[in-house]
């Protein structure tokens, strides 16, 4: 990783990019390879949304609960519908989707259904 | 190896506090890698200047002396040495600050998409972790609770105020999502060997994406302040093989498709 010298701060710049161009190449391979395996399950969860590309992921699930819900509401239930509850199992969590239900079932969810 | 353990020479990663601990725990991940990098580059250039200081004030010290000597600078003005001792500060300056932002940015870049998401959710006193990749429907098929071990409880060779029954299992070398979140209190969910620290903030989830490059149990504490058992709400991630890890979801899940 260097000596001691004086241009070791160039080394290290190269050093993460070459480590970024490795980490991406992996992933690559798998990403051909189709969704990953691990025994019998398939490692699949919700993608990264370009929509919301920090950290905080609150609209995230929230926006994937209503597409959810929007979805059942203009195609009823069908198999592209269930790729959305898929995503929003994936990133809320369980108290939050609970709550959800309940307002929903109640009239007072605050959301564009 | 076993000529290696009799000389000693076997080498277990410092993956949890070590009593007297003085320098990073190893690390598990690219950006604790970075960090540490990051840390000895700078760690350079302030010897550097730690030492040029205090030769300077220790010299300036040693030869004062309130009637032989009671000036002890000569030299009072100096344009030359003056324009070099600025310039020459911002050129270390910016050898520090080229390896800091280059590690910053990269921390940024969300480049792949996880193969998994793993929710941590904070209580008083304890984690609930959600692995709902799996749900068929709304119900949570693989949570549970992480309470750490008391004292009396501990097995030989358990580590105090560390140790919890139930741990993170995750595959190594695999892309995964972290989602944060609390469910009462600020918390935050930190494990120093995945250079990872991510508060636990009620109706907020935070995400941050790890990749854990070799198998191992990490250990980490709870760091925000969360009320009298702050100090006892531990966070453990074992990391194991793909296969392993799809054998453990297999028979978490067994249970419920059985109940069904």
């Amino acid at each position: 990783m260097g000596g001691r010298r004086v241009f070791v701060g160039y080394s290290v710049l190269i050093n993460f990019k070459i480590r970024q161009g490795k980490i991406s190449a992996i992933h690559r391979l798998s990403s051909f390879a189709g969704s990953v395996m691990a025994g019998e399950i398939a490692l699949k969860t919700a993608p990264a949304d370009f929509r919301f590309p920090t950290t905080n992921q609150t609209r995230h699930c929230f926006t994937r609960y209503i597409e959810f819900h929007r979805c059942l509401a203009a195609k009823g239930e069908s198999n592209e519908c269930e790729r959305f509850a898929k995503y929003y199992r994936s990133l809320c969590p369980g108290e939050w989707v609970e709550r959800w239900n309940e307002q929903r079932k109640n009239g007072i969810f605050p959301g564009p259904l | 190896m076993i000529v290696l353990e009799w000389l000693f020479l076997t080498i277990a990663a410092c993956d949890a506090a070590e009593p007297w601990q003085l320098g990073f725990q190893d690390a598990a991940t690219p950006m604790m890698q970075g960090i540490i990098d990051l840390h000895h580059d700078i760690f350079f250039f302030l010897i550097l200047i730690l030492v040029f200081v205090l030769w300077i004030l220790v010299r300036a010290l040693w030869h004062f002396h309130y009637q032989k000597n009671p000036i002890p600078q000569r030299i009072v003005h100096g344009t030359t040495i003056e324009i070099l001792w600025t310039i020459f500060p911002s050129i270390i300056l910016m050898f520090i600050a080229i390896p800091s932002f280059a590690l910053l940015y990269s921390m940024d870049e969300v480049v792949v998409d996880p193969a998994i998401t793993i929710k941590a959710i904070g209580h008083q006193w304890y984690w609930t972790y959600e692995y709902s990749d799996y749900n068929s429907s709304d119900e949570q098929s693989l949570t549970f609770d992480s309470y750490m071990i008391p004292e009396d409880d501990l097995e030989l060779g358990q580590l105090r105020l560390l140790e919890v029954d139930n741990r993170v299992v995750v595959p190594a070398k695999t892309h995964l999502r972290i989602i944060v979140t609390s469910a009462d209190v600020l918390h935050s969910w930190a494990v120093p060997s995945l250079g990872v620290k991510c508060d636990a903030v009620p109706g907020r989830l935070n995400q941050i994406s790890i990749l854990v490059q070799r198998e191992g149990v990490y250990y980490g504490q709870c760091s925000e302040i969360c009320g009298t058992n702050h100090a006892f709400m531990p966070i453990v991630v074992e990391a194991v093989s793909r296969k392993d890890y799809g054998s453990w979801v297999s028979n978490q899940l067994i249970p419920q498709t059985g109940e069904a």
